[in-house]
């Protein structure tokens, strides 16, 4: 009972606060001003990325597609700017493509009702192979001169603190807005919890579904472009890495329930936390990158285990003897 | 005679609830035992004690069962020892056949292969046992829901049951099931079998009980011994809620208007089989501040009459008109449907209903978020309000309006929806089966809602498998059968037998 109570984000926050002193004491350069600001940056994206799969998982639904909806569009800023376009009709296209973007993916499950995991895996291969065959030239899409000022996006700061950081935690006030205090918000979660129950309720489910898979396509492409603009590029590759593991990781270890209808953006902050302080530290231990992978799976099975264990949703509701 | 099971000083809380205070149970091989209560009393919190659901140690007291002390850590423990617990929900599979739902998890196997032909002729000796007429390879889906019941009571033999358990069985079956469902239970008293039988239908109680034990607020008033004494409803009723109630449905005195809702000629095929007709062209009005009864037996087409209706919630190619206050209604959605003043409680108030993992105020809210929130953004003090409004309108028991939906018993679920669409202001409400497994009191309130919401000039429509419910409130019945209305009549020339008569006489011009 006394796990149970403490709820799994009790269980990863407490698990975050015993590792951090860990490392602080046993990795030297863990707990330097310049590896703390790095921490963060390399955080922040993650954490972007985690409330964009927050808003699809609450909704019963999951997008395999965010990295290619993270690297795509703002790689196409970069280069439409390099090919001689001003920033602002970049940024407009940009942000057309993903809005373009969200809405195939959301039609495809919401009125098509072909599952999440399969659509948004086909389709962000399709995004990717689009960008690599029809909008870039090269690999890496470079920063051009007239991007310039851009990129306090990434580099700048507020009050010294660095301006991803700043952006994460915008982000995260507004989507803890939309999902604790609007009505979409609470349609969405009710639509994670009981899709026809909501239905029947009157909520339009179908145009609310196709909303959610946008405003992942939007999130990604704001984290996007803050990454590009961190380090005046865009890796294309970056759809080739395991980063949307680490995504699901930050969402199933902060306690998002993968059955939907559950969690909130203090999950994310809380898993975002912890996946990025192990990935710094075995960075900083050296662990190579086949064995970096064996750890972030070990840990995703133990997420998405403990997540069946904690909120074991049928067995919960069969329990409940009578109607 | 020692007795078969013993729950002795039984104690059980939660987060904010004492579910169970000191509860004492003792249930003798052979005996059909029925527990009745209040909503939220505790009978099943009890019966999920019993049965392992909540393992020994979250709870106080012993349970002591074939006369040793017993610590179940899970439902299979029990199950080993031969206690069935058979839920409300049924646990079948529907696309599985009779003899493979029955034999779901323990096979019977040669070498590791499957023995259909002695899974068959098992099945076949089981579905004797319990008077069911179904070939052992009959799919579930294709049964009734009162089949399905006796389906879950082939499988429960199965395991060589000791104490049977059924938590509200005949809840959603018409009366001829449930007769044969308590006939079934008299023969398993007959072969030693002990029963325990949770149920509001208190004349059923009265009719198959020897001991009747009763809860009230998670305590035990008293176990009647029914060969000892004249058992009557009045009695149990107020053994159960500590006083008489002399009337069980309000005082009605209806002001009817004019025409508030309308359908003409409505025809719904079957959403999976294509060309099937399920309504066959129905035609019926409402008018203001009535109360209109569908009576009708199981499977008669009410429930899917009336989710067509609702935004075309089940069938398609929908055809027919629909009017709301005199004007042709567009109903081709649900949201469509809600805007024009429909609201329809569902009778599946788990799947369809709740929002089982959200709070009381959040499933009050829900289908009028708009109507506490501007400009998208909700009003948190509003919904708390409006939320504790309906709590103590509707005499919610709960911990509080953040206690969430799944933890509530049955009854309190089921107000919890009636809020939703009261909060919804609908001009006209479809309520189907309102009042299943809502214990007396609690329907007695609900009828007084009904009346009041008739009186406010709102019109009700109500789906009902209890026709005696239907005789007490109604202003007008409709009797339905396989899709088609049969007769109308207003209620006052209404009886049980005239109804039954109807359907007869329909079957027997069928065949
Ligand atoms: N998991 C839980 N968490 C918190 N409270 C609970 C939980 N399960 C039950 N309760 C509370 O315990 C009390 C008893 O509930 P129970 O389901 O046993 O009632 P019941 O007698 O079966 O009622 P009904 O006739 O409505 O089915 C109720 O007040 C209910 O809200
Ligand atoms: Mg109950």
């Amino acid at each position: 009972m006394g796990i149970k109570n403490l709820g799994q984000q009790g269980i990863v926050f407490a698990v975050f606060t015993a590792l951090f002193p860990i490392f602080a004491i046993a990795l030297p350069g863990f707990l330097t001003t310049a590896n703390m600001l790095t921490l963060l940056q390399n955080v922040a994206v993650l954490g972007i990325l985690g409330l964009a799969m927050a808003i699809v998982v609450i909704g019963r639904g999951i997008d395999i597609s965010l990295i290619a909806a993270l690297a795509v569009p703002p790689g196409l800023v970069l280069q439409m700017v390099q090919d001689g376009h001003s920033l602002s009709i970049s940024l407009a296209a940009a942000f057309a493509l993903s809005i373009a973007f969200g809405l195939v993916n959301g039609w495809l499950i919401a009125y098509a009702e072909v599952p999440s995991l399969f659509t948004t895996l086909a389709s962000g291969l399709f995004l990717a192979g689009l960008g690599q065959a029809a909008l870039f030239k090269l690999d890496v899409v470079q920063w051009s001169p007239g991007l310039d000022g851009f990129e306090k996006l990434g580099q700048g700061n507020l009050l010294g603190i660095p301006m991803p950081v700043v952006m994460f935690a915008l982000a995260c006030i507004a989507v803890a807005f939309l999902l604790r205090q609007t009505r979409l918000g609470a349609y969405i979660y009710a639509i994670g919890d009981n899709p026809n129950g909501a239905r029947v309720t009157g909520i339009p489910t179908r145009p609310i579904i196709v909303l959610q898979y946008v405003m992942a396509a939007l999130i990604g492409c704001a984290a996007g472009l803050i990454m590009a603009s961190s380090v005046n590029s865009m890796p294309t590759r970056i759809f080739n890495s395991t980063l949307i593991y680490d995504v699901i990781l930050v969402v199933v270890l902060g306690g998002i329930g993968l059955s939907g209808g559950r969690g909130g953006v203090v999950n994310v902050i809380i898993g975002t936390l912890l996946i990025g302080t192990m990935l710094n530290g075995m960075t900083i231990m050296d662990v190579s990158y086949s064995g970096q992978n064996l750890v972030k799976g070990v840990v995703l099975l133990i997420a998405v285990i403990t997540d069946s264990f904690l909120n074991p949703r049928n067995e919960e509701t069969a329990q409940q003897g009578d109607i | 005679m020692t007795a078969l099971l013993e729950m002795r000083g039984i104690s059980k809380t939660f987060p904010g609830v004492k579910a169970l205070r000191n509860v004492n149970l003792a249930v003798q091989a052979g005996e059909i035992h029925a527990i009745c209560g209040e909503n939220g009393a505790g009978k099943s919190t009890l019966m999920k004690v019993l049965s392992g659901v909540y393992p020994h140690g979250s709870y106080e007291g012993d349970i002591i069962y074939e006369g040793e002390q017993r610590q179940f850590a899970g439902i299979s423990d029990s199950e080993r020892l031969g206690i069935i617990i058979i839920h409300q929900e049924l646990a079948l599979v529907p696309l599985l056949s009779i003899a493979e739902n029955i034999f779901l998890g323990h096979e019977p196997a040669k070498m590791g292969v499957i023995d259909w032909d002695e899974a068959f002729r098992r099945t076949r000796e089981l579905l004797a046992k319990v008077g069911l007429n179904e070939q052992p390879t009959a799919l579930i889906t294709h049964l009734g829901v009162g089949k399905q019941q006796l389906v879950e009571i082939a499988k429960a033999l199965a395991k060589k049951v000791r104490l049977l358990i059924l938590d509200e069985p005949t809840a959603s079956l018409n009366e001829s099931d449930s007769a044969a469902l308590l006939e079934l239970l008299r023969e398993f008293r007959r072969q030693g079998i002990a029963s325990i039988l949770i149920s509001h239908k208190l004349n059923e109680l009265a009719a198959v009980a020897d001991f009747i034990t009763v809860l009230r607020d998670g305590t035990t008033v008293e176990t009647i011994d029914c060969h000892a004494e004249e058992i009557s409803e009045a009695r149990i009723i107020r053994s159960m809620v500590g006083r008489e109630m002399s009337e069980r449905y309000p005082h009605r005195v209806p002001r009817i208007g004019d025409t508030l809702f309308e359908i003409r000629d409505w025809r719904v095929e079957h959403p999976q089989h294509p060309g099937r007709e399920v309504i066959k062209g129905v035609s019926l009005n409402i008018r203001a501040g009535e109360v209109v009864g569908i009576a009708g037996l199981m499977g008669a087409g009410r429930t899917e009459l009336a989710m067509s209706v609702f935004g075309r919630a089940y069938g398609r190619h929908i055809a027919g008109q629909a009017f709301i206050q005199g004007r042709e209604a567009d109903l081709s959605s649900i949201q469509k449907a809600v805007a024009g003043g429909l609201a329809y409680l569902t009778e599946d108030r788990k799947n369809l209903g709740l929002i089982l993992g959200e709070d009381i105020k959040s499933n009050i809210t829900l289908a009028n978020l708009a109507g506490v929130s501007r400009y998208g953004v909700i009003d948190d003090h509003g919904e708390t309000e409006v939320a504790e409004q309906y709590r103590s309108k509707l005499n919610i028991r709960s911990s509080g309006i953040l206690q969430k939906a799944l933890n509530l018993s049955g009854g309190n679920q089921q107000k919890v929806v009636l809020s939703k669409w009261l909060f919804a202001d609908p001009c006209v409400l479809i309520l189907d089966e309102p009042t299943r497994g809502i214990d007396i009191g609690a329907k007695y309130e609900i009828y007084t809602i009904i009346n009041d919401l008739a009186a406010s000039g709102k019109g009700v429509l109500v789906i009902s498998s209890e026709m005696p419910e239907l005789l007490g409130i109604c202003d007008r019945l409709y009797v339905m059968n396989e899709g088609r209305l049969i007769d109308e009549m207003p209620v006052h020339e209404a009886s049980q037998e005239k109804i039954m008569a109807a359907i007869m006489r329909q079957h027997g011009a069928a065949r």
